[in-house]
């Protein structure tokens, strides 16, 4: 027998990721209804008033001296703004247990068991979805008899104005049998609810960029794909391809505001942006002298020479970059040539009170000019740096490369995406993870001097995998630090990494790397033996880039947000890899 | 690969939804993505995020900076706003002043007595390009004891500086109890909290930015930071005159003397006038300010590899196409010459179109070539011509080349290293794989490109010199230094081939020959002078599959092919040579 209808249906879930028909219908009211919202009225007032100050922005760089950080005038004597209602997340889970498949008899009867799963899905959102339908994986496996299961993983989210939003997980097995002909034959179906997450009222997170920041020619640069300035853009401008721009919170200009840098890709300058007594964002780059056009992936500002205000130190795909920040606004004072600079990460090494920085280099294989090898271990990248800082003078940065005095040059040679200070070992001094790429990373332990020695294997963090974010904090509220890993997790790189005749003449501690190279974050919480433990857990973050820990919802234990996605379709359609 | 594929535009792990894993607050961790039931599961590519709390309400809100649009978002955390915080900031004295490293503890003392501890650490440089606020922050949720909502909860905070050892070694700085609620800067030394009140809260209203609507045509302009030589242009015009614009010399490159805009279009598309603009508007400004004007219609061209000339040859019959393309273009107006392309023309200019935009292809026609007095390029436009473009791009050259850089993006701002000269290496790569040999040869020889004396160019340039005064055995040395530099050169393979050839060494100069070869398949000098080596050296059966080869692509009567069959009949038979006379495979 064969149902013609129901495998339709599998022919609509195969292709991946597929959205359910009628959510479909749903994603386009979502995107008419935030654009009329944009159209009904954004408070803009504060932008149409124009320069709050009067005159060029770059005035806004105050001296720092006036303003200490306990000195800046209050606002408003009282504490924040009296407490909202509480607001709780309800999270329901239920094992995964072996899914019964009731064979099916007709047509009618295998129609009813899917009515069935989707009832319970509906129950559990307490509504039909009104948002989407994603499938998240799906996974073929031989069954008895010949049969295959094929298992998908299915989100539904429901969002209905003032009713909150609800997730929910569900499971569905489909088992099918292959005919002579390449025809398939459905044997039945099956499924089960796996989860639920609810919010009541209002969305818990909003994207208040515009309000914020307002509608000008800054804005509007952020506003566009990296594939669109690419378009407008000459080659040589340096738009790259993989967009890795990141951003700074600090308090710039020392007015006990913090404000925002945002670092920008070729031919877009960089911009920061500035926080206004009244909580109003001016752009004011130019007038600081660090409207710096050139591609920029990171920004650290920092106190290098103790004399109160900050200084910059700047990733470029050309080097390290560093302005000091003087009476005259940012002047260069120092740089150090390196391709493809990544993440920065600032901590006194040696104790003597003068912040150092390290600086990750990635050599860029995705221009063919240096192609990791091998994929799953390599260290034919290139050093990172250690600058150590022996500044005397306020305003006359001393700088030096002392990455090999340091021992950083231990394991140096691969494709580090970011590192990290932190003393896990709590004995006093920053010691310093590194994520690399294609391979493994370092956990270089601080002896108290400034000298490091990479204990990553013996500490349990070297995490094999394409590393690329790193963050330490105390998740499960034990008091010792725990770290997490961004990595890379893809659904169709497990299935193909899983597969037997994968790699068939590699051997098996080499396969399980490759496995554990596409398995997706990691968590390592610190042990009582002082090593770390690997946990199972937020390893699903796809292919994540700057995860951090936060506490999301104020109960004073930290959760974890992970930014993921490497290269989305410039146009909608089209297969992924 | 992965890479080109990127380039088209091709998605690789796109579409992910951003993941938010909640702490589910019980001893026993357990974390839950609750990304979509949170809104923070946005499918852009993200990649940094930091913490700041944007609307001084207390809880950490979250900055997030993508490769999509749009490439920035603030996310305003509404979710914690039913929960009581507590904001640190640090001050170093003896340590760094900001305090990097130091580690804050908070106890929170409930109204049962129970102490919960939170730590949190001062970082610069956390997650992946980002650093997040200083103030450091602790959550105590909202919860009720003894049936009433716990307030303003008693905390005592405690400051590990960096330097001052473990916690076992008394190192910890005790700065006593201060309330939930509020904000505090804590001094090092000072032992002392002192509050800090936090500005009003502000009221940010959700409004995501939004990218603008792509525009009607695919209106481009694209400015080189640096002016960059392109390989000549064959061109043919009415009445069969023809010729070469633009191109490399070993002296530089070939202009015009004036300002030139070369307009691409394709005569046999019907709409395409109507796709041109106004080049009225063009005609008339390029009149007054001297600018060369010139139309190349790619649907007038003969394609590659068929040389034979159009009109007035084999096939009078035929009307020039060109005469189509000038009553076109006459009708709108266009008072530049009219060319039809020749030899790789057509195949030259999508490539450099393509190669500005760093893509694979080119977008549709037409295009707009703007070049320096001397030959030099340095705009590109892509679709409809507007009145006022030429004021626009003759502003740039009106410029001093320093400052070309400043004049290539829309957006102003300061170079810390300004770009450098165009890498012709990629347009050579992809003329190479369009099978361009001529214009791949003029790049090999013209470049210009002398900013290192060790390398191959400078050195296959010395090794020429030495060729032209006859001095076989210093070229020789001078190839093979540039080999070294870069043993995939096919110059300098061709030029040591040539060496050993005039030395007499023809086993080698054979097997140099066959090198150059492989480089560069397409190339029939090579092809002719591998069988006249082979025929020196003996191995007649290579010279014949050479001289088969020659006949086939250039014809029997070609001066070349006559040279070479004239060698391989005079050669003496394999039986006088002892053994040589290998197979050509």
């Amino acid at each position: 027998m064969t149902f013609a209808l129901l495998l339709s249906l599998i022919g609509l879930l195969v292709q991946e990721p597929v959205p359910l028909q009628a959510s479909r219908l749903l994603e386009a009211e979502e995107v008419s209804s935030a654009t009329s919202q944009l159209v009904a009225g954004v408070d803009l007032a504060f932008l149409e008033t124009g320069d709050p100050l009067g005159g060029e922005s770059g005035a806004l760089l105050a001296d720092p001296d006036a303003r200490g950080v306990t000195e800046w005038s209050p606002r408003s004597s009282a504490a924040w703004a009296p407490l909202a209602a509480p607001r709780s997340v309800d999270v329901q889970r239920w094992s995964e247990r072996s899914l019964d498949l009731d064979p099916a008899t007709g047509p009618e009867d295998a129609l009813d068991d899917v009515r069935a799963v989707f009832a319970a899905v509906t129950a559990a959102l307490g509504g039909p979805p009104t948002r989407r339908a994603e499938i998240s994986s799906k996974s073929v496996l031989p069954a008895a008899d010949g049969a295959w299961d094929v298992r998908f993983r299915v989100r539904h989210l429901r969002r209905a104005p003032g009713q909150g939003a609800v997730s929910v997980r569900s499971i569905w097995l489909v088992r099918v049998t292959v005919g002579a002909d390449a025809s398939l034959r459905l044997l039945g179906w099956a499924g089960a609810v796996t989860e639920r997450v609810a919010l009541e009222g209002a969305p818990a997170f909003e994207d208040v960029t515009r309000t914020a920041l307002g509608n000008n020619p800054a804005t509007q640069a952020l506003a566009n794909s990296i594939m669109t300035l690419r378009d407008e853009l000459d080659v040589d401008v340096g738009v790259g391809l993989l967009g890795h721009h990141g951003v700074a919170v600090a308090d710039v200009n020392g007015d006990g505001l913090e404000d925002l840098y945002l670092c920008q890709p070729g031919g877009v300058p960089n911009q920061l942006w500035l926080r206004l007594p009244g909580g109003q964002f001016i752009e004011a780059a130019r007038g600081g002298g660090l409207d710096l056009v050139d591609a920029t992936t990171s920004a650290l500002f920092v106190d290098l020479d103790r004399d109160a205000d900050l200084d910059v130190v700047l990733g470029l795909g050309s080097g390290v970059v560093i302005l000091a920040r003087t009476e005259e606004g940012y002047v260069e004072a120092a740089r150090f040539e390196r391709s493809g600079i990544t993440s920065l990460a600032a901590a006194d090494v040696n104790l003597d009170g003068r912040l150092d920085v390290y600086a990750c280099a990635y050599a860029n294989p995705y221009d063919g000019s240096t192609f990791p090898i091998p994929y799953h271990d390599a260290e034919n990248g290139q050093g990172n740096l250690l600058i150590a800082n022996v500044t005397e003078e306020s305003d006359r940065l001393l700088l030096g490369d002392a990455t090999a005095e340091c021992g950083l040059d231990q394991a140096g040679s691969r494709f580090s995406f970011a590192a990290t200070f932190e003393d896990f070992d709590d004995d006093g001094d920053p010691d310093l993870y590194v994520a690399n790429d294609f391979g493994r990373n370092a956990l270089y332990v601080n002896n108290g001097t400034g000298y490091f020695t990479n204990q990553a294997s013996a500490l349990g963090v070297e995490d094999v995998a394409a590393g690329m974010g790193a963050a330490f904090a105390d998740m499960d509220r034990d008091g010792q630090v725990d770290l997490y890993v961004s990595n890379m997790e893809s659904s169709a790189g497990r299935r193909v990494t899983g597969q037997q005749g994968f790699l068939g003449g590699a051997d098996e501690a080499t396969r399980s790397l490759f496995r554990r190279h596409a398995k997706g974050n990691s968590l390592f919480l610190r042990s009582a033996d002082g090593g770390f433990k690997e946990s199972e857990l937020a390893t699903k973050g796809h292919w994540a880039w700057g995860s951090i820990p936060v506490d999301l919802d104020g109960n004073g234990w930290l959760d974890l947000f992970v930014p993921n996605g490497f290269v989305s379709a410039e146009r909608p359609g089209g297969p992924d890899l | 690969m992965l890479n080109e594929s990127m380039r088209r535009g091709e998605p690789w792990s796109g579409g992910e939804r951003n993941a938010a894993f909640l702490s589910s607050g019980t001893a026993s961790l357990d974390l839950v993505d609750a990304g979509p039931a949170l809104g923070l599961d946005q499918p852009d590519d993200g990649r940094s995020a930091a913490r700041l709390d944007v609307d001084f309400d207390g809880d950490d809100d979250l900055i997030v900076t993508n490769r999509t649009a749009p490439r920035l978002r603030i996310l305003a955390n509404r979710l914690a706003d039913g929960a009581e915080h507590l904001g640190v900031r640090l001050a170093g004295t003896t340590s760094n002043r900001d305090a990097i490293g130091a580690v804050v503890f908070a106890e929170a003392v409930g109204a049962s007595g129970a102490v919960e501890t939170q730590r949190r650490t001062r970082t610069a440089g956390s997650g992946y390009l980002a650093q997040s606020s200083a103030w450091l922050r602790f959550g105590f949720g909202a919860r009720a004891e003894g049936g009433r909502v716990l307030r303003a909860r008693r905390v005592k905070l405690k400051v590990r500086w960096p330097g001052s050892g473990g916690p076992g070694s008394g190192g910890l700085e005790d700065f006593g109890e201060v309330r939930a609620g509020r904000r505090y800067v804590l001094v090092q030394g000072s032992g002392a909290a002192s509050e800090a009140p936090a500005p009003a809260t502000l009221k940010l209203s959700a409004s995501p930015l939004v990218p603008p609507a792509p525009g009607p045509g695919a209106r481009r302009r694209l400015v080189l930071p640096s002016p960059t030589s392109i390989p000549g242009l064959d061109v043919r015009a009415r009445g069969d005159r023809t010729g070469k614009i633009f191109g490399l010399t070993p002296s530089g490159p070939r202009g015009t003397g004036r300002n030139t805009v070369v307009a691409v279009w394709d005569s046999t598309d019907r709409a395409a006038t109507a796709g041109l603009g106004d080049l009225a508007a063009l005609t008339a400004a390029g009149a007054e300010a001297s600018v060369m004007l010139v139309s190349v219609d790619l649907g007038a061209g003969a394609p590659v590899g068929d040389e034979s000339p159009g009109p007035g040859d084999a096939d009078a019959a035929r009307p020039d196409p060109l005469d189509f393309s000038g009553t076109r273009l006459a009708a709108v107006g266009w008072g530049g010459d009219i060319l039809a392309p020749r030899g790789e023309t057509s195949v030259i200019l999508p490539e450099l179109v393509a190669w500005r935009l760093d893509r694979s292809d080119a977008p549709a026609l037409p295009w707009f070539f703007i070049f320096e007095p001397d030959g030099r390029l340095a705009v590109v436009r892509t679709g409809p011509w507007q009145a006022g473009d030429l004021a626009a791009d003759l502003e740039v050259f009106a410029q001093p080349l320093a400052q070309r850089p400043a004049w290539s993006t829309p957006y102003p701002g300061r170079w810390a290293d300004p770009p450098g000269e165009a890498d012709l290496g990629r347009l050579r790569a992809r003329l190479q794989r369009r099978g361009a040999s001529v214009a791949v040869r003029e790049l090999e020889l013209g470049r210009i490109k002398t900013t290192s004396l060790g390398s191959a160019e400078v050195k296959i340039r010395l090794g020429r010199t030495a060729l032209e005064r006859g001095d076989f055995v210093g070229a020789l040395a001078r190839f093979e230094s540039a080999l070294l530099v870069e043993s995939s050169s096919v110059l300098a393979r061709r030029g040591r081939a040539y060496a050993l050839h005039r030395l007499g060494r023809y086993t080698e100069a054979l097997e140099e020959w066959t090198r150059a070869l492989d480089l560069d398949p397409a190339d029939t000098d090579t092809l002719a002078n591998r069988a006249l080596a082979a025929v020196a050296a003996g191995a007649l059966g290579i010279a014949r599959e050479d001289l088969i080869e020659l006949t086939r692509r250039e014809g029997a009567a070609a001066p070349v092919v006559r040279v070479v069959r004239r060698a391989v009949e005079e050669a003496p038979p394999p039986g006088d040579v002892d053994g040589s006379a290998g197979g050509g495979g």
